[in-house]
């Protein structure tokens, strides 16, 4: 390429950088001859300036809808959160407001977590289950040696460990009605896990009580599941 | 500071109310006017088979079936900080998909002032998905193609529906009288009473609860009930025709029926607490088992 070529195309992106900056102000209405100077010398920026000036021509003559209270509620609630503004509140509701909203964020991180182990924990037939289901139960979690040694991604075993901890999170903003109905079900299918691995234990080919035990594990899944996805807020 | 009285009212007591008076009644004022009740109506005009959403915080719902196109929503809110979002769709004519829900104005509104009561009418057709976090749920007469009811600690009652129906919930029972489509129930500690079904596929677990079946069971339909702890009892005509498997880790099998004997499946169920056996024809398929709990059969006199 001749150097006189290539301090042309230099200069016609040059311009265009220049009409990209310029792009904003100019639609929102700023007088930028620039703009529209570029656009006539220049296909490409010329059709984008096109669709843009149709987009916002369609723009206006869209209906103008107020969303939903709650929307106005959690933008508040989450801009008080982060400390972009600051609640009128006095400081032991402000406090109170702090304590409830932090675990709903916290929660929500873990969201993906929770999907990857509902689906591998949910998954019919994956022999994967039964390994990783000890990990659930309170006082049988392997450690992460054990779960190399049965073959467990490690990852996969940290993220559980997380959910556990977000759903212990979640756990302290929960109505006490809720948090006794959830403490209950757990209990009771942790009690229920441990007889079956004890039974498993001394009578392995048992197909019944290795079905009741990995049924147990799914019950106290979608339990989680329901408690972060359903009650978590 | 004093209140005077005009002269025009002649019961009037002189009081004198001190500051901390005052400030009581305005704090009972004001705790008053935060939670006072609201009534929230509202309806719909639908396609006969529309599909209606309800989701709720805390509170009883009742759902009914009725005749008329309409979706008719009444609901009463404990406190005006919690409201009713309705989403419809399409924007004009008939509707074909309802969604309610209840959500807080407030984020540090909880307990009991979370409540809405709402009774929800729907035509015949509707598919229904009722989610009630903390609270019962009734539904009645529905005939939509699907019915899904989700609740963390409260009752369910499903009565005549003849859809597919599902139900859940945690910490409450399960009741369902006379389905006659696919059913599928599940409580992790609640009790489960299936009465008078008519389904050709009808499934029920229970943690710890107890499971009963009262009625019939139909020529070429399916049964398949488990518990963890809970007992199973099953109560049906001595004329009943099915065929049976019960199972159990640890529990029995008490059964009063006379059933002809099957051999024994090859599978390798290690557990001798099992019984197969057929009643009259065996042309239902009847399936149960449980870790520990008993397993009743009792002919229904």
């Amino acid at each position: 390429m001749s150097e006189q070529g290539h301090n042309g195309l230099e200069n016609a992106r040059a311009a265009c950088r220049q009409f990209d900056l310029e792009l904003p102000a100019y639609l929102e209405g700023e007088d930028r001859p620039a703009v529209q100077t570029h656009a006539r010398e220049c296909v490409y920026c010329g059709v984008l300036l096109a669709d843009l000036e149709q987009a916002v021509f369609a723009s206006h003559h869209l209906p103008v809808e107020e969303p939903p209270a709650r929307v106005w509620a959690n933008i508040r609630a989450r801009l008080a959160d982060q400390g972009v503004i600051r609640d009128q509140a006095s400081g032991w509701r402000r406090w109170l407001q702090h304590q409830i909203l932090q675990p709903a964020s916290a929660s929500a991180g873990v969201l993906a977590c929770l999907t990857i182990l509902s689906v591998f924990l949910l998954s019919p037939g994956d022999s994967g289950l039964k390994k990783a289901s000890s990990w659930l139960t309170p006082g049988v979690a392997p450690t992460v040696a054990t779960a190399s040694i049965l073959g467990i991604d490690k990852d996969l075993f940290q993220t559980l460990r997380q959910m556990e901890e977000s759903y212990q999170a979640l756990e302290t903003t929960l109505d006490p009605n809720l948090k006794a109905t959830y403490r209950q079900s757990l209990g009771t299918l942790d009690d229920s896990i441990r007889e079956c691995l004890k039974h498993c234990q001394r009578q392995p080919s048992d197909a019944l009580a290795h079905e009741y035990l990995l049924n147990a594990y799914r019950a106290k899944a979608q339990v989680l599941a329901s408690a972060l996805l359903f009650d978590g807020r | 500071m004093n209140v005077h009285c005009s002269n025009r009212m002649k019961n009037c007591r002189v009081a004198q109310i001190t500051p901390w008076g005052g400030l009581l009644f305005l704090l009972a004022v004001g705790l008053n006017a935060v939670a006072s009740p609201a009534q929230l109506d509202k309806t719909f005009a639908t396609t006969p088979n529309p599909e209606v959403a309800l989701t709720n915080l805390r509170g009883k719902l009742v759902i009914r079936g009725w005749d008329k196109e309409l979706v008719k929503a009444e609901c009463t809110t404990l406190s005006p900080r919690v409201e009713v979002d309705a989403e419809t769709l399409p924007r004009s004519g008939p509707v074909e998909r309802v969604q309610l829900a209840a959500h807080l104005l407030d984020p540090l509104v909880a307990g009991e002032d979370e409540t809405m009561d709402c009774v929800l009418e729907v035509p015949h057709g509707a598919s229904v998905e009722i989610r009630n976090r903390q609270g019962s749920v009734r539904i009645e007469w529905v005939r939509g193609q699907h019915t899904r009811v989700e609740s963390t600690n409260g009752t369910i009652s499903a009565t005549d529906i003849s859809g597919h129906l599902f139900a859940r919930t945690l910490g409450g029972d399960i009741e369902i009288v006379r389905p006659s489509g696919r059913v599928e129930a599940f409580s992790i500690t609640g009790a489960i009473r299936f009465i008078d079904a008519t389904s050709k596929d009808l499934r029920g677990n229970s943690n710890s609860g107890k499971i009963l079946f009262q009625g019939d069971f139909i020529p070429g339909a399916e049964y398949v009930l488990s518990t963890y702890s809970g007992d199973i009892e099953i109560l049906c005509p001595p004329a009943s025709s099915f065929q049976l498997t019960a199972k159990t880790v640890r529990g029995k099998v008490d059964n009063e029926f006379s059933l002809t004997p099957r051999r024994r499946d090859a599978s390798p169920l290690s557990s001798a607490h099992s019984l197969l056996g057929t009643s009259n024809a065996g042309n239902a398929m009847v399936e149960l088992s449980s870790f520990s709990g008993t397993i009743r059969l009792r002919p229904q006199r």
